[in-house]
């Protein structure tokens, strides 16, 4: 039987289908956004972020997320935000035109600084290198604190590299030196005439061998040939005093070569010139990480949306254009209001906080205000009062204007590390904080300060060696009180930081006091190492110039005594003659 | 389907255009989570498609698009989103009601269905020809 295009009978099939849609929507959907929405989250905050339970309103057009949890990143077995609520309605016209916009929501049951269940992951997602969280410390204090250390366990000088010196490079080229000169005199004494060129002749009258000189009486030619060795052993000994002296001279390389050498004696740097940086980089990073991170993602994809992304390889990928109407179109996403409120109950962990966040948007060219976010709490619970976030991020023109300043008027500290290594674990054992933070952009031009302060410190100072101890105990002795400073300033996320410590200051006091005698002591030993070591070389160069010199003089000498004898004969011969 | 083999189908003219013309654009749609491809999935719940035609149309050109058109359906829906002279009616049709649920205003989204439609008439001439054959 042919069939019509008609399905008439289609109320079977469409049932199937609506209940299974409808199975979906009730059981898995929300299971399902939550772990994208967790996903995407986590994506944001750099670590972990957990959602106990998410609720979509289909017929309300709300969404309603419970046990929201935001790990921190820097300490990932504690969540540094916590949401018991956030209720978000959002609007039909909205979702018909596909765009997200959020009338009214709620934040409630806020806490901060809670202990979490288990470790939180990382976030898989790499960030573009952000200036402060991409800073090495330098290390300073641990190089201080290894120098104490190996001085009362190792010979400082063992790992020294001789042979990088440069009385080792001209030690060598003397030796080469030696051994060419000593091979040149030996070509040329062998050279010089010796009595072979006088042959016998007739009547006892010696003559000149053929071939040889024909300038007159044999004894004339050897006076010459005399006089031509005592000038050659002339030059010998000008030329080999002055290769002595030459070795004598190693001596002025001993600064240079002690000024090799300290850099493989392991003693600290006594400028301590990045000292400041490397105390208050842990604790610049815990906070400003704030902006750097959370600021910079949010500035990424709005900077992002405002350009043509790209064609990336692959189903489901392509690029999405934005067709916007100079007026009355709607963002993309735009959260026009979310309340935050939270009141603290006598045994939680809840927060005094109230506060607004008003026109976060993905498109703030479409709405009339800026990005507004106010909040202000205490949680007596965890100690942490005086909490003010005042946030405002305005992107509606193309010159951009965002302030971000955060307050802590006083938290707690436990346990908070300043630098860690294995001769020295120095930190906060106990401490009461308080923070600011400002941050500004204006167009291109970037300013961030960040200050923080610590007192009633109780300092953790832990080392296998007592002396380290004593020295560190000594010099933070004095400081009853820390304050960091930041500054950073340049063109976002590349700021050019500065850093100051009254912390560092006393400490480069107390390092340069402490260190700088030893120091000086090990360098002055240095020195005496090394006019021991140069003297040695220069003792065995000219004992081996001296010894190769020896058979070459001798041989001259016998040439000489020998010519000498001949001329002494033939005087003699001469006198009976007359 | 050899020219001249015997064709047994029952389905009519139109039930084969519809099914390779569902097929293409299933096929070529780069996902199915939006409007027209869920209206398309609706929509054969009241259709009679031979499946035969429409499944090989949409394995057919899923698989094309896959190894080798997905760069050109790119590349014809930016053209088209790019266009000056369509931007006004982009810009009209993103202010309608539930039409940007459609994601037309992603380029392969969009050049998939401009695509599809462009195969129109070849499946026309094909169902044409098959239905005069046998």
């Amino acid at each position: 039987m042919k069939k019509g295009l008609i399905r008439w009978n289609f109320l079977i099939p469409l049932g199937l289908v609506l209940v299974l849609i409808l199975g979906y929507a009730f059981f898995f959907f929300d299971r399902h956004f939550r772990a994208e929405l967790e996903a995407q989250l986590t994506e944001w905050n750099d670590s972990e972020v957990n959602i106990a339970s998410l609720k979509t309103g289909w017929l309300t057009g709300s969404l309603e997320l419970k046990g929201l949890e935001f790990s921190d990143p820097t300490a990932r077995e504690w969540n540094r935000l916590e949401v018991g609520r956030l209720r978000l309605e959002f609007t039909w016209q909205g979702l018909l035109h596909r765009k997200w916009i959020i009338q009214d929501a709620l934040a409630s049951d806020i806490k901060v600084q809670v202990k979490r269940r288990f470790v939180a992951k990382a976030a898989k997602r790499e960030r573009s290198p952000l200036s402060l969280m991409s800073m090495e410390s330098s290390a300073h204090i641990q190089e201080s604190s290894q120098f104490i250390e190996r001085g009362t366990v190792q010979d400082p000088f063992q790992d020294l590299k001789w042979d990088a010196t440069p009385s080792r490079a001209a030690t060598q080229g003397l030796e080469a030196e030696i051994q060419a000169f000593t091979r040149s005199w030996q070509g040329r004494v062998e050279a010089l005439p010796d009595t072979a060129f006088l042959m016998p002749g007739e009547a006892g009258i010696r003559r000149v061998k053929t071939g040889e000189s024909q300038a007159g009486p044999d004894e004339q030619v050897a006076r010459a040939r005399l006089a031509e060795i005592k000038s050659s052993m002339e030059q010998l000994n000008e030329q080999s005093t002055q290769l002595l002296n030459r070795i004598q001279s190693l001596d002025d390389l001993v600064e240079q070569d002690a000024l090799v050498l300290r850099q493989y004696l392991a003693v600290p740097s006594l400028d301590f010139k990045d000292l400041a940086m490397e105390l208050s980089l842990p604790e610049a990073k815990r906070w400003l990480r704030f902006v750097e991170s959370y600021y910079g993602y949010w500035r990424e994809q709005l900077e992002a949306r405002e350009q043509v992304q790209p064609y990336r390889f692959g189903r489901q990928q392509g690029s999405d254009f934005r067709f916007i109407k100079t007026s009355g179109d709607m963002p993309f996403f735009w959260v026009k209001n979310l309340q935050v409120t939270s009141t603290e109950t006598a045994e939680g962990t809840l927060g005094t906080v109230s506060g607004k966040l008003s026109d976060l948007t993905s498109d703030p060219a479409l709405v009339p205000d800026p990005t507004r976010f106010l909040v202000q709490g205490e949680f007596k619970q965890s100690q942490i009062l005086g909490l003010v976030l005042d946030v405002s991020l305005d992107h509606r023109t193309a010159t951009v204007d965002d302030r971000i300043a955060l307050t802590l008027a006083s938290f707690p500290v436990h346990g908070r590390m300043l630098t860690s290594s294995p001769s020295l674990t120095l930190g906060l054992y106990q401490a009461e904080g308080s923070m600011n933070l400002e941050f500004i952009r204006q167009g291109e031009q970037s300013n961030a300060h960040f200050r923080s302060n610590f007192e009633r410190i109780v300092y953790r100072v832990e080392s296998g060696t007592q002396r380290v101890k004593d020295v560190f105990d000594e010099i933070l002795g004095p400081v009853q009180a820390i304050q960091i400073d930041a500054d950073g300033q340049g063109t976002f996320p590349k700021l050019r930081w500065t850093f100051a410590s009254n912390l560092a200051d006393r400490m480069k006091e107390g390092l340069q006091q402490k260190l700088g005698q030893e120091v000086a002591e090990l360098h002055a030993k240095l020195k005496d190492a090394v006019l021991v070591r140069i003297g040695d070389e220069k003792k065995r160069l000219s004992a081996s110039l001296i010894e190769q010199l020896g058979p070459i003089r001798d041989q001259a000498a016998a040439k000489e005594a020998e010519l000498a004898k001949v001329i002494a004969e033939r005087s003699a011969e001469k006198q009976k003659g007359i | 389907m050899a020219r001249g083999s015997v064709y047994t189908s029952r389905s009519s003219f139109l039930q084969i255009v519809l099914a390779l013309q569902w097929g293409t654009w299933l096929g070529l749609a780069p996902t199915l989570l939006s409007l027209q491809s869920l209206l398309l999935l609706l929509s054969l719940i009241f259709l009679n498609l031979p499946w035969l035609w429409l499944l090989g149309a949409a394995a057919a050109s899923w698989a094309a698009a896959s190894v080798f058109l997905d760069p050109y359906l790119h590349s014809l829906g930016s053209r088209l989103l790019e266009s000056t002279r369509l931007a006004p009616l982009w810009t009209e049709l993103f202010q309608w009601p539930v039409l940007p649920w459609a994601r037309f205003n992603n380029s392969m989204v969009l050049g998939a269905f401009v695509l599809g439609c462009l195969a129109l008439p070849l499946w026309i001439v094909l169902a044409w020809k098959l239905r005069r054959t046998h």
